[in-house]
């Protein structure tokens, strides 16, 4: 491998001006504001918060790939509380904001929950298992994460319009077991979870 | 920390941090997304520094727990095939572009231990303590790594004559 080449190529993948003006101004305001969000990334900070169950078989699945199974969305309706999404064939999902998400940080485990955060590390280690509750404009939501911090699961539970969604979350788990390509200008995808995880519709 | 430290900290490590964030997500957005949540989270922790290498690991391995969380919870992505790809830079020479291509094209934790051993030179066992992985991982991925590069650079440069 020839390490100049690779240094040359790679100098030139840098951040846009803008970003990096844009955390200054941030900081220089001295206040906490959302992320910028584009495209993609707008999608997948709306998929941050989602529980989505995929009980539904949608007309317009395609692609089933390694045991996943694909179907193209549009958003239709979005707001902080929920998503909703129509397939090809006028089937609706609706995604629910209130998801806990598991992360590791300089060795310590922390739950993010919106906007809050929550060192569980030592309740792992002494307990083995994390319980918290909250309730939103009507949804709530149960989140447990149990194991250690090394390997942990972390189960989602959500009830909202009667419907219990549920999702569980492994330190071990890949979200995508490869890249999947799909013809260029197609709206956001919706992905099953990979083996390792389970999203029920109660 | 004061303004401009943190100024001068984003100039000296940004394109490190969204290139860490690149190589994991493929995707300028949201690379762009880490290195802004990384650098917030540098300003709002303010830990203490033993030197700029003990700060350049620090912002290494906050950009890569904060690409993986993101991984984790973005159960929609958006993609495009390689080829239309509009956020990767143009390069010079095509050597650059094909090796640009199938360095992204690797599977991501080959990619990481890639970058981080060629470009920002650390070796097998500081990326171990970086990514509290072991040394064997470490050694294995980029091994694996090479092999692969070399195959497909080898194919691609035949091809291209």
């Amino acid at each position: 491998m020839d390490k100049h080449l690779f240094q040359e190529t790679f100098s030139q993948l840098q951040a846009s001006e803008e970003a990096k003006q844009e955390v200054l101004t941030m900081v220089q305001e001295n206040r906490k504001q959302k992320r910028r969000l584009t495209g993609a990334a707008r999608a997948a900070s709306i998929a941050a918060a989602v529980m989505l169950a995929l009980g539904v078989t949608a007309g317009a699945a395609n692609a089933a790939t390694d045991g996943a199974l694909f179907t193209i969305l549009s958003t239709v309706w979005s707001d902080e509380v929920k998503t909703v999404y129509e397939d090809a064939d006028g089937n609706t999902y609706t995604a629910y904001a209130l998801h806990g998400q598991v992360e590791e940080r300089d060795g310590r485990l922390f739950l993010v929950v919106g906007e809050e955060e929550i060192d569980i590390t030592d309740a792992l280690e002494t307990e083995g298992s994390y319980r918290y509750e909250a309730e939103r404009d009507g949804i709530s939501v149960v989140i447990e994460v149990s194991g250690s911090p090394e390997e942990w699961t972390c189960v989602n539970i959500c009830v909202a319009d009667g419907m219990t969604y549920s999702s569980t979350v492994s330190s071990d788990d890949e979200l995508y077991a490869g890249e999947i390509d799909v013809p260029a200008g197609s709206e956001a995808l919706l992905v099953q979870p990979k083996d390792g995880r389970t999203t029920d519709k109660g | 920390m004061r303004e401009e430290e943190f100024a001068k900290a984003l100039e000296l490590w940004g394109d490190t941090v969204f290139r860490v964030a690149y190589s994991y997500l493929k995707n300028r957005a949201d690379a762009e997304d880490v290195m802004q949540e990384t650098f917030l989270k540098l300003y709002r922790e303010q830990p203490a520094f033993e030197s700029g290498e003990h700060q350049r690991r620090w912002l290494i391995r906050v950009a890569v727990n904060e690409a993986k969380s993101l991984l984790r919870s973005a159960w929609f992505r958006r993609t495009i095939p390689l080829e239309e790809r509009l956020d990767a830079p143009v390069f010079d020479r095509p050597e650059q572009s094909e090796l640009f291509d199938q360095v992204m094209a690797l599977p991501k934790q080959y990619r990481l231990v890639i970058y981080l051993y060629y470009y920002e030179g650390y070796q097998a066992k500081e990326i171990g303590q970086l990514l509290r992985t072991n040394l064997s991982t470490v050694q294995t991925r980029l091994m694996r790594a090479r092999g692969l590069l070399q195959k497909s650079l080898k194919e691609a440069w035949s091809r291209d004559g």
